[in-house]
């Protein structure tokens, strides 16, 4: 068990026993990775800080129930997934356009136009694959998620995030292929 | 050996290997220029990639501490409406169901035009009796009978 699963799970438990230091604890941990996962899905800034105070309150209503069968941090990402659908599905109901303009706001300030033109790229490259591919792409490479890990914060099968892993570095090598140098 | 598949070249690249599969893909790429070719296109897609950084905005504890302090102080929802809740809703779509019925029913069956109601139920009814009466008779045993007789027995051949 590595030292983050067990930190986690005491703090679980000490949030299952009603100590709201705990939650904060949680929060300050993970709300970065959950908030710049949270970015990448939704592609736009403005409901990112909605969806992690979400996902964090949903976290705090389960911390009686939660098993930690699985690391914690494979569980909320699989809340934060749930979440960024339903804002996305509500978004395009809204006839919102989702990324225009949204990835500079999140960049580092000071970053070199060639940076960022790099990164705008990458950015619009991922946004184009289909949602699945695109979803197990953001946990895999960006939050450092393994294949199973992947499959338990979707629930879809292992051999299926597999394969839409690789489907998607496929087409990204070929829309990235001259970023390579 | 046969070459490496492309999920494992993917997580070589990303050095994500444990140790003993990492120790026999290395040594695999080592001696196959096909792989090591793939893992190298690997390792190049896995960097562009880092080229998307995100930081993050505020820091949120304080405010969701806040909230679910609020949440936590909210009365809970009485048992019993939670039980009801599941009820209400499937006697509202039995209802809907019954509506869209008895609506489909209408629509598909109008009633005769200037027959008063009663005389057109007792008519469907008299119509539906006879009905059924004929079907009982053509598979009453005699009636059955004489269709399997005339089936078995064919016109102008001689039984063995």
């Amino acid at each position: 068990m590595t030292a983050d699963k067990a930190d986690d799970g005491y703090l679980m438990s000490r949030l299952a026993e009603g100590d709201m230091g705990a939650l904060g604890d949680l929060v300050r941990r993970h709300q970065q990775a959950a908030a710049a996962f949270a970015f990448r899905m939704l592609g736009r800034r403005d409901a990112v800080d909605d969806v992690v105070q979400e996902a964090f309150l949903h976290v705090h209503r389960a911390a009686r129930r939660y098993q930690p069968d699985a690391k914690f941090t494979t569980w909320l990402y699989s809340i934060v997934v749930n979440l960024c659908r339903d804002a996305g599905r509500r978004a395009r109901r809204a006839h919102a356009h989702l990324s225009e303009g949204a990835a500079p706001s999140l960049g580092p300030p000071a970053d070199p136009l060639e940076a960022r033109e790099r990164a705008e790229r990458v950015r619009s490259a991922v946004d184009a694959l289909p949602d699945r591919q695109r979803t197990a792409v953001l946990l895999h490479r960006y939050q450092g998620l393994s294949h199973r890990e992947v499959a338990q914060a979707t629930g879809w099968s292992e051999s299926a995030v597999e394969s839409l892993i690789v489907r998607a570095y496929a087409t990204l090598r070929q829309e990235l292929a001259d970023l390579k140098e | 050996m046969s070459h490496l598949r492309e999920a494992e070249l993917l997580e070589l690249a990303a050095g994500r290997l444990g140790s003993p599969a990492r120790l026999a893909a290395e040594a695999h790429v080592e001696g196959c220029a096909e792989c090591r070719a793939r893992l190298d296109a690997a390792r190049l897609v896995w960097q562009a990639l880092g080229a998307w950084e995100v930081t993050a905005g505020d820091d949120l504890a304080a405010a969701i501490v806040g909230a679910a302090g609020r949440q936590a102080q909210l009365p809970p929802v009485p048992t019993w409406r939670r039980a009801v809740g599941p009820v209400l809703r499937a006697a509202a779509a039995v209802a809907l169901a019954a509506g869209i019925g008895h609506a489909a029913g209408r629509w598909a069956f109008p009633r005769g035009a200037g027959s008063p109601p009663a005389v057109a139920e007792a008519d469907e009814q008299a119509a539906v009796e006879a009905l059924s009466l004929d079907v009982l008779a053509l598979q009453s045993a005699a009636g059955l009978a004489e269709v399997v007789l005339d089936l078995d027995v064919p016109t102008g051949e001689a039984q063995p």
